[in-house]
């Protein structure tokens, strides 16, 4: 699937597709979707520039706000793929394959051992497994 | 005066307790504790609002995902995706903190989208946080600039404010109930071990409401369901009929009754058949339906103590098939299972068949059923049946309730409990009657409005395939016990013989 879908980098461009598949018209802080999805401001940034840039993604052109406004614009003729990609992620089991074979993308992308080192030293969601729980 | 711009919700029943809708422009507070209903209200009046009335709308959602919002509307038989395709819905998902800066900016982007589909109604769902005051805003100052906004924008705005101490009587004397034109409080209410939802608009600026607390449904396929609580005064149409027909007569079926009641009941009349359980008040029901059936007179049988199978059968075994008559749309028959009986609900229930199969006849069985559930001592009981009876009067329909009195030898009272009485027209007492060591069935009409009643005690008897009849007061001679008129204190419960020379004097039925 994800060979359809080559905007996607990394789980948090997931995360945050998805959520806007979801909220598809929002109206936030660009701090307070970094808490709603837990990952790094920084990298809930990068992440709407991606989408912003693959056209999923409208957002308001006034910066004087501290809200801004975030239009999905995921539609048949830029993302058909996203009624499969929904389905895929409805499940646990399917939502870990995609985030395995974005990290694979992602390592696959940025494969030099510095910029790998660098990525594993940024901050990453929490892992469910060892039950603290993701910042929701 | 000028016509009035009321904004109609749109949602079953809450429009007639607003007395026809809420004056545009009002700023709507809903109030209520966790699982009230608040997010299906508001949503139905942007939905009810677009579908019915043309005019778009916008949800803002804090808490609630939108999809699940969609999903959960879905089951209510709300197509909201539908909505937005045409531009008429739009649902925004923000935070509390975003959503309050924004509304106090002049060109606030939230406004500027809901100006997009022109949007006349707004639903924000969960308002709650405003006192948490925003950038040391003081929250009346916040919530004024809300209201401030939407004003500007000729929004007619529901804004959802989770309130969990309204457990009181009391407002709760936040400053948005003071700033609100209008507040709607929803409650779950304990009604023994069942849970009722009740609204109550609290007030409403610019128009006339009905006060109190009425009942409500959330139910599948149709959303919000608003039942007028039953005490609450009916239109003006209601009391008017009251004053019933003193000319057309409504015939009993039942032999030898209606040379007694003057050749039947009046139109509009109540009439209760009181006595112990198995005297033959059901009996009489049937044949009262079975007649008005023969006679091509639309009539209602609202049963709460047995199922229409049991009816149908009881029926038979007094020779009355019901079902060619149910097939031709002249008899109806209804079962209500008084378990935790809604009263408002019910009466809702009743009213809408009475205004839908226009009845001649209505019989009742039994006004005991509702008394053991709303109980007789408050006013619960007294409102219902006074509801119900001005209900039938207004229709014009010759209403019978048939009422269980508990004594089985005579009766102390005509009603025990149920100090109805006086608002009935017409009352017909059956006694079972000891002479000898036979119990006998006694009838005597007790009370009949506006008609002459010589309150004798009759004898019948029920005949297997032949259901119920009132015998001559002087029996053909070879019977083997004396007739009725020959005793006296009958529904006493120690008749006595008359001497033999007095019986013709005191008998004014011979």
């Amino acid at each position: 699937m994800l060979d359809r879908i080559d905007i996607l980098e990394n789980p948090c461009d997931l995360d945050l597709l998805i959520f806007f598949a979801r909220h598809p018209l929002t109206l936030l802080a660009g701090q307070q979707l970094a808490v709603l999805l837990g990952y790094e401001f920084a990298q809930i940034g990068a992440s709407l520039d991606r989408l912003r840039r693959g056209g999923l993604l409208i957002t308001s052109e006034n910066q004087t706000y501290i809200a801004q406004k975030y239009v999905f614009a995921a539609g048949d003729q830029n993302a058909e793929w996203l009624p499969d990609l929904l389905q895929l992620n409805s499940t646990r089991e399917g939502r870990l394959v995609m985030i395995r074979a974005l990290k694979q993308r992602s390592a696959g992308e940025t494969g030099s051992p510095a910029k790998r080192a660098k990525r594993d030293a940024a901050p990453r969601p929490v892992s469910n497994k060892r039950g603290k729980g993701r910042i929701r | 005066m000028p016509e009035r711009d009321l904004v109609k919700t749109g949602i079953a029943g809450l429009d007639a307790i607003l007395t026809g809708g809420i004056p545009r422009g009002n700023v709507i507070l809903l109030e209520g504790a966790i699982g009230t209903g608040k997010t299906t209200l508001g949503a139905e009046f942007v939905y009810r609002g677009a579908t019915l009335f043309d005019e778009p709308g916008m949800i803002v959602l804090f808490e609630v995902s939108p999809h699940k919002l969609v999903r959960d509307a879905a089951q209510l038989g709300w197509d909201l995706p539908a909505l937005e395709r045409e531009h008429k819905l739009k649902i925004v998902f923000s935070s509390r903190q975003a959503f309050w800066q924004e509304l106090r900016k002049a060109d606030s982007m939230l406004l500027e989208e809901a100006a997009t589909i022109d949007a006349r109604r707004l639903f924000v769902d969960g308002v709650a946080g405003v006192d948490a005051s925003v950038d040391g805003v003081d929250p009346r100052d916040a919530f004024h600039a809300l209201v401030a906004g939407l004003q500007r924008e000729n929004l007619t705005a529901v804004l959802a404010l989770e309130a969990s101490a309204l457990e009181s009587d009391k407002a709760s004397g936040r400053p948005e109930e003071s700033i609100a034109d209008t507040v709607i409080r929803l409650r779950t209410e304990d009604m023994s071990r069942a849970s009722v939802r009740s609204i109550e608009i609290v007030k409403s600026r610019g128009h006339d409401f009905q006060m109190g607390r009425h009942s409500f449904r959330i139910v599948d396929e149709l959303g919000i369901q608003v039942y007028r609580r039953v005490q609450a005064p009916r239109p003006a149409s209601r009391d008017r009929a009251a004053a019933y027909d003193t000319t057309t007569r409504v015939p009993t079926g039942i032999p030898g009754l209606d040379d007694i009641v003057n050749g039947g009941y009046f139109l509009g009349s109540t009439t209760v058949v009181a006595g112990i359980s198995g005297v033959g008040k059901s009996v009489m029901a049937l044949q009262y339906i079975a007649e008005g059936a023969r006679r091509g007179e639309r009539s209602l049988m609202l049963s709460l103590d047995e199922q229409v199978p049991q009816v149908m059968r009881n029926a038979m075994a007094i020779g009355i098939d019901l079902q060619p008559a149910i097939d031709q749309g002249i008899v109806r028959l209804q079962y209500d299972a008084p378990q935790e009986i809604e009263v408002d609900y019910h009466f809702n229930g009743i009213e809408q068949t009475v205004q839908e199969f226009q009845p001649k006849r209505v019989v009742l069985d039994s006004l005991s059923t509702y008394g053991s559930n709303m109980g007789t001592q408050g006013r619960a009981f007294r409102d219902f049946f006074h509801a119900l009876v001005a209900l039938m009067k207004e229709h014009q329909i010759a209403a019978v309730y048939n009422h269980e009195n508990p004594e089985m030898l005579g009766m102390s009272s005509m009603m025990g409990d149920f100090a109805m009485s006086s608002l009935v027209d017409n009352i017909i007492l059956m006694n079972w009657v000891e002479t000898g060591d036979a119990f006998r069935l006694g009838l005597t009409v007790a009370k009949m409005r506006a008609n002459p009643c010589s309150r004798l005690t009759h004898e019948c008897e029920i005949l297997d395939g032949q259901g119920l009849r009132v015998l001559p007061r002087h029996l053909p001679v070879g019977v083997a016990h004396l007739p009725f008129s020959a005793y006296r204190g009958l529904i006493s419960r120690s008749p006595a013989r008359r001497p033999p020379e007095t019986t013709d004097r005191h008998d004014e039925d011979k």
